[in-house]
């Protein structure tokens, strides 16, 4: 198999774009997309610092490496969810990361915010690991970012996720959801930044043969509470459609994007409120993450 | 319908060792968790992707340093890793 370009051996091929390529005009195909990304959706400026939550994946430092070297002014968040050895391991990698490329690192302890680690949350609130981890990430990411005066947060995010996340959302028709599905999500209060997805162009196989490429020490075992995720299960049936169907997923998700959203985005009308616990935005009285930390103290204490 | 049975590198793959009848085999090492399995080389990639019911979409193929395509020949007495390249967990659902 041949690179596309250049005629040399190929180290990866896409068959979504029916094409190969080789170790360096792969890269540049990867990093052309992520500038795509942000041109389009003018997810930021090289003025703005942005925030990159990373969570020692491929994802998350394969989107931190690009942003680095394409000129952009970032600070990496870690988030430590405490769950085990893994986030022992992935921290590490995080900070070791960092420190290769001279950039700053915040890690906030979810432990010190809502009471408890991931697994005793777990524990506590009796549902899947995987909401309160999605709750606390989400509430703590937009909360340090305004603490810094931080305009935007950037996640890793790929088109698999994006493809899972929507696939999720329609087969339930959430369709409150729907509109909130973007590569970029606009400042619609004071106190919620920007949340911009540069990955969201590029798969999962793409984005961990990018991070392999550039030999980003990144964490390749799994989240141990990630068995039987819903999610997964999502990835899984839209990995065999992509499978019988090169192209099936970047089809469901653009086609979405650009035909789909606005119809549910023009329906959309949520009124946000400031929680009264904490002030950060909820569309209730008490924010769903302070409800949660309640819970929590209260049965651990 | 071979295609659509097929599974993901997470679930499948089971640990046999039916390849090693003949010759020398290729070690294929699997993660997640991670564990061997011998399968019989000089065949492609994919073929052997095939007889492991794993879809090339899911994993790197890895060769020493190398990614490599589903094209490429692995040589008897070869090893290759199957990283598996899915992750997942906690739903994205801003505000």
């Amino acid at each position: 198999m041949k690179c596309r370009k250049c005629g040399e051996p190929a180290v990866l091929e896409l068959r979504r774009h029916n094409a190969a390529f080789c170790a360096p005009d792969f890269l540049e195909f990867f990093r052309n997309q992520v500038r795509e990304a942000i041109r389009k959706h003018r997810m930021f400026t090289k003025d703005e610092l942005v925030l990159v939550a990373v969570s020692g994946g491929k994802d998350s430092l394969a989107l931190w490496d690009v942003l680095i070297d394409e000129g952009y002014r970032t600070t990496g968040l870690y988030l430590d969810l405490g769950i085990f050895d893994y986030s022992v391991e992935s921290k590490a990698k995080c900070e070791r990361f960092a420190a290769a490329r001279d950039v700053p690192l915040m890690v906030t302890a979810v432990r010190d915010e809502v009471g408890a680690p991931v697994p005793v949350i777990k524990d506590v609130t009796r549902r899947p690991p995987c909401s309160g981890c999605g709750l606390s990430k989400r509430y703590l990411m937009n909360r340090v970012a305004l603490d810094h005066g931080i305009p935007v947060v950037a996640t890793g995010h790929n088109l698999d996720d994006e493809a899972a996340t929507l696939f999720g959302s329609v087969m339930h028709w959430q369709t409150d959801a729907l509109p909130r599905q973007s590569p970029a999500l606009a400042s619609t209060h004071p106190k919620l930044v920007r949340r911009v997805k540069p990955l969201y162009r590029l798969s999962e196989r793409e984005t961990a043969a990018f991070a392999f490429l550039r030999k980003i020490d990144y964490i390749v075992e799994e989240c141990p509470f990630a068995e039987g995720a819903t999610s997964i299960a999502h990835k899984e049936i839209l990995s065999r459609m992509e499978d019988a169907s090169p192209g099936a997923k970047h089809n469901f998700l653009f086609g979405f994007l650009d035909r789909a959203r606005p119809a549910f985005e023009r329906a959309e009308a949520v009124a946000l409120n400031e929680c009264l616990r904490c002030g950060q935005v909820t569309t209730g009285t008490i924010c769903a993450f302070c409800k949660l930390a309640d819970q929590v103290k209260r049965r651990v204490s | 319908m071979e295609s659509i049975s097929r599974r993901s590198a997470r679930s499948s793959a089971r640990p046999d060792f039916r390849g090693a009848r003949r010759g020398t085999p290729v070690k294929v090492i699997l993660r997640n968790p991670r564990r061997e399995v011998a399968v019989t080389g000089n065949r492609r990639v994919k073929d052997i992707l095939r007889e492991l019911e794993i879809l090339p979409e899911t994993v790197l193929v890895i060769c020493g340093d190398d990614l490599i395509t589903a094209d490429h020949v692995v040589r008897d007495d070869a090893t290759i890793e199957l990283r598996p390249v899915m992750s997942g967990g906690s739903r994205e659902d801003p505000l």
